[in-house]
């Protein structure tokens, strides 16, 4: 499934709507279904202000893609930046923070399972979202 | 997308394999929509109806249940309305004729397939229905509802 959509500030929303109806019918509990969507709305906030830099014709894509183990949910823009990736949380404590920039980044690591982040200037930044549907947390114990 | 009508319109685009189960998808993502652009929520309930007929129709019979072939829905965002169109790859061309007849209630209780309501309910709940061909050559249904604010009822 995608979605694509305007770098309109509120458009994610309706994304965010869409992929949680995706992930609810994919039996993913109520309470990660949340995670799902907070984790998604960062991605694409970045993607409509830093990525695509509020230009309305510019476009957001969303790909999600379901099999037994993982639910992936891929944000592109068309901008081409590399976030640095933040430190997984137990490194927070050392870390000095400065300024409130890359919460959303933060908040994204913390709320999926794996997260990993590509750019390239003339494809723009692709961000992976990955959320396991074992709640287990392993992906391994699904009988084929 | 038109660079000419600029800010006056705006496009969502959903694609969607044609699995049985992802005009949910469709009808959750454009309610949303509907819910945030103001309408009423029986427009929304209608609206709802209508993009799962559609939508289900271009799973099944448009492009046969094969869920590689993709079902690709547009939401164009006007200020006073929200045009849905649902296009499939075709595998299966729909006949004009089955666009304009209205099915009889007698007739369709002694038929072994209860379907065949699906795109005369879509032209009693939308505003305006037109059918017409997918530009990759499928079949594309084009659906318009128009917002009618209500200053007194606002929800």
């Amino acid at each position: 499934m995608q979605i694509i959509f305007p770098s309109i500030l509120g458009y994610e929303v309706i994304a965010r709507d869409a992929v949680a109806a995706l992930a609810r019918r994919c039996g993913i509990s109520s309470e990660r279904v949340e995670d799902v969507k907070t984790a998604l709305c960062e991605a694409c906030t970045n993607a409509i202000e830093h990525g695509n830099r509020l230009d309305p014709r510019r476009k957001v894509q969303v790909v999600c893609a379901v099999d037994e183990q993982r639910f992936v949910i891929e944000v592109r823009d068309e901008g081409g930046l590399l976030p640095m990736l933040p430190r997984k949380p137990i490194h927070w404590s050392l870390d000095q923070r400065t300024s409130l920039r890359g919460m959303g980044l933060m908040l994204i690591v913390t709320l999926t399972d794996e997260v990993s982040v590509v750019a390239d200037p003339n494809d723009g930044t692709r961000i992976r979202l990955v959320f396991y549907r074992d709640p287990a947390g392993n992906g391994a114990s699904v009988s084929q | 997308m038109s660079d000419a009508e600029g800010a006056a319109e705006q496009l969502i685009e959903l694609r969607l394999p044609s699995r049985l189960g992802y005009e949910r998808i469709a009808m959750d993502t454009a309610a949303a929509l509907a819910r945030r652009m103001g309408f009423a929520n029986d427009r929304i309930d209608a609206l709802r109806t209508a993009i799962g007929e559609a939508v289900t129709n271009a799973i099944e019979h448009g492009n046969q249940a094969d869920a590689a072939m993709k079902v690709v829905v547009v939401l164009t965002v006007r200020p006073d309305e929200l045009i849905i169109s649902v296009s499939d790859q075709g595998r299966k061309a729909l006949e004009i004729e089955q666009t304009k007849t209205r099915p009889h209630i007698t007739d369709a209780f002694q038929r072994a397939d209860k379907g065949g309501w699906g795109i005369w309910l879509m032209r009693e709940l939308m505003d305006e229905v037109e059918f017409t061909l997918a530009p990759g050559g499928g079949n594309q249904v084009r659906m318009v509802v128009h917002l009618e604010r209500s200053p007194v009822r606002d929800q």
